[in-house]
């Protein structure tokens, strides 16, 4: 064997030597055997747009006679709904008539209405006089397709997303090119003739066209009157050349199978309209979530690698260091990128944009450790944005985030984009160059430069921090030397140990909590004076705000107490030798630990707050949310937060944390997907939740047990 | 009376498969300041963590003040202070926040002494620990061992980041510690002459076992450097009992041995018609000629 064949082996066995390589190894696996074998599509979410409520839509039952209680309790009727919430609050609202005579009620106190779904009334010219005079409506959605004359055409010029049967149109025909203002129609097809799209495309302003053959209509359940029955998309060159031709259209969504496995009829058949498909599949989005994920661990895994080889003395001393070095680390990397960019074709996408998707995360990595390493000071901020613009952008590889960007996501990784496409891989490929270029000349500057780069400074690992705690931060400085209290001796209670313990800490949760809630308060200050001139509401009845004001304190408070004791554990050899027994010190440290986490709990308490406003299952559900979020959540965390206590080695402690924090979510998720079945918020799903959270939460004390026990025969040394 | 301060009796420790301890007898009693020395890697850290309860022994026992070491009580660890080999502390508390913030756990903390010590040492008590240098940082690792007056003083390497300067006062406040004649130190040291300036007594660990323990004088004693001169050539194997080193050539032999015993040499030489004479070697050599290590070259042998 060559020499050089010997040097790359031999390169090539520093990676399975490390164990955090080996354990970012093993996660890599799984997902990438997930990815080449299991479902591409199945599991979809309806992407093809509705009218769109601006806010949570109150769905209440429109009886005329007394509801029998025992019979319908989980029914909102119209009369308890006015008994505890002003018409003036609401924007959405859903009625619907329980009984064959049910008239619509009154709508004219609903002033702020936006968004209306009337679900199987018989609307006279009355009811369409009070819906047209609602200022605010913009949403429309009629299951019912007998309207008065004159309606279509009034509804039609009021709002500019409705939701139709085509049966509706049908029976207008002369009213449709009356409505102006519609740019959105989510049409049902069912019973529809074959020729309603030459109706539809009489609409002047029409730019969104959902065409969805969903047969769940009751209202005209055994009423099937025409020849064709729409259970699939197959439209005739005539069909496809109006849509083609309206001037305003710029987007249609149906289910195109028929035409694009049987027919062979390609998308650009459509163009300028974009023929994109009404569902889609929640694997493709989780396979570009995950390959981003994954790609994140595969660059680090190189990257890692290579930093470790090139910031090593070795780097500066022996010839023809780098190159092979190099190779070996690019060898590894264009193999996986090979490998999910084929696993990523399986689910559909084009060929450029799965390698754009494969590419992207160690792009994104590229540029900002280049900017954070660069020790230029501009170079680092725009870091910042670039961060910034990251957050929300992954949230867009959620089902929520996808339907908003839908349209031209979908368009993109069909293929149709190409020339940004390769614009994009282009950026992607020069960014990985020139950093795999530039890493010696980076290593070789942090030599000279850094010494707070852990684990790989040259310098002593004594020395490492030095010039980092010489630098006046005073600020910081301030707050916590003000947070080191009542240091005397005060005996050797468990509370006074448990205190003295975290003032060892920085961490200090109640400071957090303070700088969120100033952040809240000046947030307020902001939002008052925003709807001061503006006049809109200061708390608007969508409460996901108080999830995304939680959301930062929550993440901190949960992850933060980990990593400072986890920073601890080199002093804790010393501080172990403290006159306290091991079983004491142990018992301390672990319930100082636990009592960093208090401001999580508060967090997971408050992140649930808006679900208990909202319970339908009433106070059994509001004990069952408690249950899980208020004491198994945090017993859970707790558990996997001692992983620092109980274990030595960062990797097992990096394992640790990575099962039990996937282990809930493993067990939960069969657990939910065998409830699919049941309707949300129905007795089902109550006992459901007081039954995991009663097991949640013994597995959460077995889990601090076990830990704790691990902790007591753990080497200090 | 001296009371038994450490013992351990056939101690192991295995990390992995790598044996660092293999069946260590050892005892240190009170009053003495025990010198542990032997090469990198001969377990000199392992045995004093083993001893102090911070690694658990494969096998054997150990006991520090009567007490297993593993399970010391909260007492037994009142009495011990301990400076580790990396004396990592809490970066961001200032020097004197740190000592007040040690002294909190202790029932009696001297902070007269403490500070007193600090001033002599010359550590700005406002400066960050993080920011302090690492003679510094193992001075202040020292001072905060001392703060509560320990009865036994456990030091892994305590003077290998110190200057001259910093060593000698080092060595100055162990002599003033081991004033009181029952405290008792065990502390490892590269730096023998150090060592000879304190300890009472010595360890030499050799494999994971004590190749020799005990007084200081007594080593000294018993480990003497001999050159032989004879008139004929001299053999290649002089098979004298106790030889840890052994050089011969033609006429002249160089020798290093263990339980030197004069009468021994006088009727050895004798019967081979040859001449001896005996050589002191300080801590260093001894040190030397038990690792193995040859404290002269060659050259100089035969001179």
């Amino acid at each position: 064997m060559s020499v050089q064949s010997n040097q790359y082996k031999q390169i090539l066995k520093t990676y399975w030597q490390r164990p955090l390589v080996l354990l970012l190894v093993i996660l890599l696996l799984p997902f990438l055997v997930y990815m080449a074998v299991g479902k591409v599509d199945g599991n979809v979410i309806q992407i093809g747009p509705r009218p769109h409520a601006p806010g949570r839509i109150e769905r209440v039952y429109v009886d005329s006679e007394t509801p029998k209680r025992s019979e319908e309790k989980s029914l909102q009727t119209y009369t308890e709904f006015l008994e505890h919430v002003d018409p003036q609050d609401v924007i959405a609202l859903n009625l619907i008539r329980l009984h064959v005579n049910d008239p619509l009620p009154d709508l004219s106190p609903f002033q702020n209405l936006v968004y209306l779904d009337l679900r199987g009334f018989e609307l006279t010219d009355a009811n369409v006089d009070q819906i047209c005079q609602l200022p605010k409506l913009d949403a429309l959605v009629i299951n019912q397709h007998r309207l008065p004359g004159g309606a279509l055409q009034r509804f039609g010029k009021k709002v500019s997303q409705i939701e139709l049967l085509a049966l509706t149109l049908e029976e207008h025909p002369d009213e449709i090119s009356q409505m102006s203002n519609v740019k959105l129609l989510a049409l049902h097809l069912f019973d529809a003739a074959p020729d309603i799209l030459e109706n539809v495309v009489q609409i002047p302003q029409l730019q969104q066209l959902t065409l969805s053959v969903s047969q769940n209509l009751e209202a005209h359940r055994g009423q099937s009157r025409k020849s064709q029955a729409w259970d699939y998309i197959d439209l005739n060159e005539q069909q496809i050349a109006l849509l083609r031709n309206h001037p305003t259209l710029k987007e249609v969504y149906a289910n195109w199978f028929y035409m694009d496995h049987v027919r062979k009829i390609k998308k650009s058949a459509f163009l300028p309209v974009r023929a994109l498909p009404i569902t889609y599949s929640n694997n493709k989005i989780q396979a570009i979530s995950g390959v981003i994920f994954l790609m994140v661990i595969l660059f680090s895994i190189v990257s890692l690698q290579l930093w470790a080889h090139f910031i090593s003395p070795a780097a500066r001393v022996v010839p023809h260091y780098l190159v092979p070095h190099r190779r070996v680390a690019v060898g590894i990397f264009s193999v996986g990128v090979l490998l999910f960019w084929f696993a990523l074709l399986r689910y559909g996408f084009g060929m450029l944009p799965s390698l754009n998707l494969v590419l992207f995360s160690p792009a994104i990595c590229c540029i900002f450790f280049i900017a954070q390493l660069s020790g230029k000071t501009y170079q680092k901020w725009l870091a910042v944005p670039m961060l910034i613009s990251l957050f929300w952008l992954f949230p867009q590889f959620t089902n929520l985030g996808f339907k908003t960007i839908a349209s031209t996501a979908i368009w993109f990784l069909w293929g149709q984009m190409p020339i940004l496409s390769l614009t994009i891989i282009g950026i992607e490929i020069a960014c990985i160059f020139w950093s795999i270029t530039k890493l010696s000349a980076i290593t070789d500057m942090v030599n000279e430069t850094y010494n707070s780069v852990p684990a790989y400074s040259p310098w002593g690992s004594q020395r490492s921090k030095q010039i980092q705690w010489k630098k006046e931060t005073r600020l910081f400085f301030w707050f916590i030397d003000h947070g080191l209290t009542k240091l005397k001796y005060g005996g050797g209670s468990t509370w006074n140990m448990v205190h003295l313990w975290r003032q060892g800490n920085t961490f200090r949760p109640l400071g957090v909590l303070t700088f969120f809630l100033l952040v809240v308060v000046f947030g307020l200050l902001f939002q008052g004076m925003h709807c001061y001139f503006t006049g809109e509401e200061l708390f608007p009845h969508n409460r996901s705000s108080l999830s995304v004001a939680l959301g930062g304190p929550c993440g901190m408070a949960i992850v933060i107490p980990a990593i400072i004791w986890w920073q601890r554990r080199k002093s804790l050899e010393l501080e172990s030798m403290r006159p306290v027994s091991r079983n004491h010190f142990v018992k301390q440290l672990y319930l100082s630990l636990a009592l960093d986490h208090w401001l999580a709990v508060i967090c997971l308490i408050g992140l649930s707050v808006p679900r208990l406003f909202d319970a339908p299952g009433g106070k059994i559900e509001i004990l069952g949310m408690l249950l899980l979020l208020g004491i198994a959540g945090p017993l859970w965390l707790i558990g996997i937060s001692s992983s620092v206590l109980a274990f030595k080695r960062s990797w097992v402690i990096v394992l640790s944390f990575f099962v039990l924090s996937v282990l809930p979510f493993a067990t939960l998720a069969p657990v939910a997907i065998l409830n699919e079945s049941n309707p949300v918020g129905g007795p089902e799903d109550v006992r459901l939740l007081i039954q995991m959270a009663l097991i949640a939460i013994p597995a959460a004390i077995g889990l601090n047990v076990l830990m704790y026990y691990a902790a007591l025969k753990r080497e200090w040394g | 009376m001296n009371t038994t301060i450490i013992q351990a009796t056939n101690l192991q420790k295995q990390f992995k498969d790598n044996p660092v301890l293999t069946g260590l007898d050892l005892k240190v009693e009170s009053g003495q300041v025990v010198g542990l020395l032997g090469t990198n890697g001969s377990g000199k850290s392992t045995l004093i963590k083993c001893v102090l309860g911070l690694l658990k022994p494969t096998s054997g026992t150990s006991t520090v003040f009567n007490e297993k070491s593993w399970d010391l009580s909260a007492t037994a660890k009142s009495r011990l202070g301990y400076v580790s080999q990396e004396f990592a502390l809490l970066p961001w508390m200032t020097v004197k926040g740190m000592t007040e913030y040690t002294g909190a756990f202790y029932e009696h903390w001297d902070y007269a002494y403490v500070t007193r010590l600090m001033k002599e040492w010359n550590l700005d008590e406002k400066q960050r620990v993080g920011a302090l240098s690492v003679g510094q940082r193992q001075k202040l690792a020292v001072i905060m061992a001392l703060g509560h007056h320990p009865e036994l003083l456990v030091l892994d390497e305590p003077v290998a980041s110190l200057d001259p300067v910093a060593r000698r006062q080092f060595l100055q406040s162990l002599i003033e510690f081991t004033e009181d004649e029952e405290n008792t130190i065990l502390f490892s040291t590269h730096i023998t002459s150090d060592l000879e300036r304190v300890a009472s007594h010595v360890v030499f660990l050799e494999e994971g076992k004590i190749g020799f323990s005990g007084e200081l004088d007594s080593l000294k004693h018993q480990v003497k450097r001999i050159r032989i001169s004879a008139e004929t050539d001299l053999p290649l194997s002089l098979n004298i009992p106790g030889t840890l080193r052994s050089q011969v050539d033609g006429k002249h032999a160089l020798l290093a041995v263990k339980n030197f015993r004069p009468e021994f040499m006088e009727s050895f030489t004798k019967e081979l018609n040859a001449t001896f004479t005996v050589e002191d070697l300080n801590l260093e050599e001894i040190f030397l000629e038990l690792s193995g290590v040859s404290t002269h070259s060659e050259a100089e042998v035969i001179l």
